[in-house]
């Protein structure tokens, strides 16, 4: 165990401490996270940004629990991730951790509702019908529930897969790009979703974009090169998110 | 084009691998087959060919029974006589007279018949070193109670010289001292496995032929300078038509070709597992073909937006597919060798049968079967290459594509051939069609079977959610469950292997038992005795084709017993009658021009048969018979244009041509059918002197228990022979049912096995299809279990459909069947329904492992990665 205040602790969603992340052995061997140290305050909505290549997916998929570390740890809530077999990281996962892909995110032989409840059936719960309710008037599709993926628009998927996130009140939504394959109208949508989750729901989540749009709808920014953080903003708006990004790109050519 | 088709060919190969499995058994069992009875048969040749080597010309008698009716064990014997007559033949050396027939059945040390599968149980008058025959120990029999016998069967039974040895032949029976252990010139103990025991010429005669004075046949060797084939005509013309007269060659082909018959079964196992193994195999490449094509649909648009032509893109798949045929047939071929190499040798050690032959390979087989190996795959991909090539560019770029094809036009073409096959099923049932009843029933079953192959997708639709929801309740069962309707075509075509397999297995399965309870329900109300006396196989031969008591027809030893045990027996407490049943092959002479026909014979006191075995008099008298009187059952009579009053000829193998006089005509019944003749003319003419079945009736209040001990007693010295109570006897009339069933069953159980490759190939190719929705059920908290849980679940679903539908087609299949065949009851085979339904379950289990395996370990992050 650490020594961070219990005060600290119920108030970070997740946190890495001293991750570090290769992928190869030897000469061939690319280290993805270099000792890297981030927080995820609950109700708080992160963006993770950084070029190609900085480890912004390593990050996020560690702090998920879809990766293993090398070495430090990841916390989610009050779990530390490293002591977890298979079975309590899925668990975790069903449980405690939301999430939505770029793509491929919903089962195409099941209904938008079966979709969105899949997390619950798993684990054999039932919704509450009230927050049910709720969360798919949020993501508007009350109408669209006995559709099938085939039969939505990708718009519409991603929002089937942004309620799935939800249902489950997680400790953290995780999202991988998740308006990296729609049309800005509908990416525009996700986002607007997504900020109302974390004012309404207080909800928390960290994004991984590549986006500046995007990472404006986020409380905070953080910005990885190399495997390190090396840069952060409260707040941001689009410009000043271009503006780092821009001065990154510099940095790392 | 042909660098990215061998490119691609290397990346799938777990898929093909799969797929060329099949193909593989196939072409192992084609060539197997082919090979084993070359080998074997030429085995044989050889082995006739060296006994007959000496031998220039044989006379034999002439079978008096249609040799298609007529035993193979018994030739008739020709007179001593006629060794005299044909001393004077021109050109003839030397003129000997033979004893030697198949039927000396040794008994081993364990009281059991020494019994070798095939190959005959040879007894012969011994001649000294004469032919092939050398000595290896001992002398040759010189005393009535000495035998000198060939090694294959001193090793057999443990035989020594000084020992003693019992055989069994026409006569009950009789203990031999062993005097000599004997092989042959070429350096064997057996000839093609035979057991032999010598006798002196007398006791040959008495034991083997019946009576002294006979031979089985005799031998003439040429002068010098006398070709065989002039010899054979000389003899043929001094011997008179009355006998059979063949060079050595002519007799070591006939010997040869008798001798192979049960090398005829083995061929028919192998290739109807062949023929098995390539049909499913047909399915297994249609469906891997069909998996991999549309996959590589978008990879095909691809090439043909860059240019390629249609040709060229159904080229790509037909060199997979000729590559992938080739490979597998070849090691088809290679396992097809090593198999019959085991199998030779299995052979060899089961029958003592010392082949001088090593494994032969026939060119021109293994070629058709190499060609029948690669013809499939590739007619098997080509239906899927085809569909892809037609598929426009920009329509297979969009993802699944290929997936959703209306099952509109495959319904409406099922449905004509279902609704016509159920019409010539109905057909059949209802309406006086005579003899094409038949004809009609299993056109509308083949017809029925294509419609159901068609319909398959449809029905999946509708049964797969409602066995899916039996099976399971848990989101990852409805996982499966929804995954396996996901592609209803895909589907149809995997489960097509069990659904044939369970077709034809809930078929025979009602069949069968229907025959059962029909045999069991005829021999309970025929017969009225208590014990039933026979030997082992005799009873299960009985109510053959048309009813009546068995003969000896499919080549077998008839095993009888000692008249003695019957006036025994009617000495004992509580036995109120015992009689017995004599049996043989008769020829009746036709009527007014009709050709003679074969028909079984009994003999047997008249009175006391008609009382245990129930047979019904239809007009004349059903008193004891005289010599010279026979009743004949009803249906001979209109047949042969006969009444009772006339006279009729009937010939049989031992007596030739003889005139009886008919006095009675009766029903005919399971075990009586065919003219029954007097004991005493049964005696003389019939191949076997001595009864084959016996019955007893007991008194009322008689303790059944210690009669049938003390009668079994009384056969206690007979291995080959046993007492059966009605229950037992009707078990072993439909035991024949049994064995077919049985060897059936064994087939189909090998095509279980390829069902389940089918569903193993489809489950592989599907998870491999699936690995990014594989990736995000876990990623979103899916356990390893639950992994498992649903793949398996996708398998058994499809595995208890396929077995569902089958044993539902089959048994309907059968029950109409039974109906047209006229069975007094359909009877149901509930438990082996059960069981084979039991059977796709495991079947579906099975093909879960590997897959479900494969399921659980899908890497979340290599799933999800979309770069």
């Amino acid at each position: 165990m650490t020594t961070l205040s219990k005060d600290t602790i119920t108030g970070l969603a997740a946190r890495a401490v001293g991750v570090t992340k290769a992928y190869g052995t030897g000469a061939t061997s690319v280290v993805a996270l270099d000792d890297i140290s981030v927080d995820v305050r609950r109700g708080q909505f992160t963006a993770i940004m950084g070029p190609s290549g900085s480890g912004k997916s390593t990050l996020m998929h560690c702090l998920a629990g879809l990766d293993t570390v090398d070495s430090g740890e990841v916390w989610i809530g009050e779990t530390e991730l490293g002591t977890l077999a298979d079975k309590g990281l899925a668990d975790l996962r069903r449980n405690r951790v939301g999430f939505i892909f770029q793509q491929f995110n919903l089962l195409p032989t099941l209904s938008a509702e079966e979709n969105i409840t899949l997390p619950l059936a798993i684990a054999r719960r039932k919704a509450e019908p009230e927050w049910f309710n709720r969360v798919v008037e949020a993501v508007g599709l009350a109408d669209r529930l006995n559709h099938r993926p085939s039969e939505l628009s990708g718009g519409q998927q991603q929002r089937v897969a942004s309620a799935r996130a939800l249902l489950p009140k997680p400790d953290v939504i995780f999202a991988d790009e998740p308006t990296g394959n729609l049309d800005s109208r509908s990416g525009t949508e996700i986002l607007r979703f997504l900020r109302r989750s974390v004012e309404e729901f207080a909800q928390t989540i960290v994004m991984v974009t590549h986006d500046a749009n995007a990472a404006a709808y986020a409380d905070r920014v953080v910005f990885l090169l190399d495997g390190r953080l090396v840069h952060e903003l409260s707040d941001p708006d689009a410009d000043e998110v271009l503006d780092t990004m821009k001065a990154l790109d510099s940095l790392g050519s | 084009m042909l660098k990215a088709t061998l490119k691609g060919l290397l990346a799938r190969k777990l898929r093909l691998t799969l797929a060329g499995l099949a193909v593989v058994l196939g072409v192992m069992a084609v060539s197997a087959a082919m090979i084993t009875t070359t080998t074997v048969g030429s085995g044989f040749d050889s082995v006739f060919q060296t006994i007959s080597s000496n031998v220039d010309v044989t006379v034999s008698g002439k079978s008096n029974v249609d040799s298609k009716f007529s035993g193979k064990a018994f030739t008739p014997p020709v007179p001593e006589s006629l060794v005299d007559e044909l001393s004077d033949v021109p050109g003839a050396k030397s003129v000997v007279g033979e004893v030697q027939a198949d039927g000396a059945r040794p008994i081993g040390p364990d009281g059991k018949t020494i019994s070798v599968q095939g190959p005959p149980r040879t007894g012969r008058a011994w001649h000294g070193e004469t032919g092939m025959v050398r000595l290896r120990a001992g002398r040759g029999p010189t005393a009535d109670d000495e035998v000198a016998i060939n090694g294959g069967l001193a090793e057999l039974g443990g035989f020594k010289v000084g020992g003693t040895i019992d055989v069994l032949t026409l006569q009950p029976r009789k203990q031999f001292k062993v005097v000599g252990v004997y092989g042959y010139s070429n350096g064997l103990d057996t000839l093609g496995g035979s057991t032999e025991v010598s006798f002196t010429e007398p006791v040959a005669q008495q034991l083997m032929l019946g009576e002294t004075g006979m031979f089985s046949s005799v031998t003439v060797t040429a002068a010098d300078g006398t070709s065989p084939e002039q010899l054979r005509d000389q003899v043929a013309d001094a011997a008179g038509g009355d006998y059979l007269v063949r060079t050595g060659d002519q007799l070591a082909d006939d010997a040869a070709g008798d001798a192979m018959a049960f090398l005829d079964i083995v061929k028919i196992i192998l290739l109807g597992f062949s023929g098995l193994s390539l049909l499913v195999g047909i399915f297994l490449i249609l469906n891997t073909f069909s998996i991999l094509v549309a996959q590589r649909t978008g990879e095909l648009a691809l090439m043909s937006a860059l240019g390629a032509r249609r040709r060229q893109i159904v080229g790509s798949v037909l060199v997979e597919a000729v590559l992938v045929g080739t490979v597998a047939s070849g090691i088809g071929l290679g396992l097809g060798v090593l198999v019959s190499l085991l199998l030779k040798n299995v052979m060899e050690a089961n029958s003592g049968a010392q082949l001088p032959v090593s494994l032969i390979v026939p060119a021109g087989s293994m070629v058709l079967a190499f060609a029948v190996g690669v013809g499939v795959t590739v007619v098997a991909a080509l239906l899927p290459a085809v569909r892809a090539s037609k598929v426009p560019p920009v329509e297979a770029m969009r993802a699944s594509a290929a997936e959703q094809r209306s099952l509109t036009r495959i319904t409406v073409l099922g449905a004509i051939p279902a609704v016509l096959g159920v019409g010539g099923v109905v057909a059949s049932l209802v309406s006086e069609l005579g003899g094409y009843r038949w004809a009609a029933l299993g056109g509308g079953i083949v017809l029925g079977l294509f419609g159901l192959a068609l319909l398959t997708p449809v029905a999946s639709r509708a049964l797969l959610p409602a066995i899916g929801r039996l099976l399971g309740w848990s989101m990852p069962a409805k996982l499966g469950r929804l995954n396996a309707s996901r592609n209803p075509r895909r589907t149809a075509i995997t489960v097509a292997t069990l659904v044939v397999t369970l077709g034809l297995v809930g078929g025979v399965g009602v069949v069968a038992e229907s025959l059962r309870a029909d045999v069991t329900t005829r021999v309970g109300s025929d017969l009225s005795a208590d014990f039933v006396i026979a030997g082992d196989g005799v009873t299960s031969r009985a109510g053959g084709s048309g009813g009546g008591p068995p003969t000896d027809a499919d080549g077998r030893i008839m095993p009888t017993f000692s008249e003695s045990v019957l006036s025994k027996a009617r000495s004992i407490d509580g036995v109120s009658a015992a009689t017995a049943q004599y049996v043989d092959t008769v020829q009746v002479s036709g009527a007014g021009g009709r050709k003679p026909a074969s028909s079984p014979a009994n003999g047997g006191a008249l009175s006391e048969l008609t009382g245990v075995l129930g047979v019904k008099k239809v007009s004349g008298s059903l008193a004891d018979l005289a010599d010279g009187e026979i009743a004949m059952d009803k249906k001979t009579l209109s047949d042969r244009g006969l009444h009772v009053g006339s006279t009729v000829k009937l010939a049989t193998e031992r007596g030739g041509w003889k005139q009886y006089r008919i006095v009675g005509s009766y029903e005919p019944n399971f075990l009586l059918n065919g003219p029954v003749l007097s004991p005493a003319d049964a005696r003389k003419q019939f191949v076997s002197a001595l009864p084959a079945i016996g019955y007893v009736k007991l008194t009322p209040g008689a303790s059944v228990d210690s009669v049938k001990k003390s009668i079994t007693d009384l056969v206690a010295d007979n291995p080959e022979v046993s007492v059966q109570d009605q229950t037992q006897a009707a078990a072993s009339a439909s035991s024949q049912v049994d064995l077919a069933e049985l060897m059936l069953y064994v087939l189909l159980g090998l095509s279980v096995v390829i069902g389940v490759l089918g569903i193993i190939n489809t489950m592989a190719l599907s998870i491999l299809e699936r690995t990014r929705e594989l990736g995000l059920l876990r990623a979103i908290g899916m356990r390893r279990s639950h992994m498992v849980h649903m793949v398996v679940a996708e398998s058994l679903v499809m595995a208890v459909f396929g077995g569902l539908l089958g044993l539902l087609f089959g048994g309907l299949a059968g029950a109409s069947a039974v109906a047209v065949a006229g069975l007094a009851s359909l009877a149901i085979p509930w438990t082996s329904l059960a069981v084979f339904l039991g059977l796709a379950v495991v079947a579906g289990l099975v093909a879960a492992l590997a897959p479900s395996a494969r399921a659980a370990r899908v890497n979340v992050l290599s799933a999800i990665a979309y770069e």
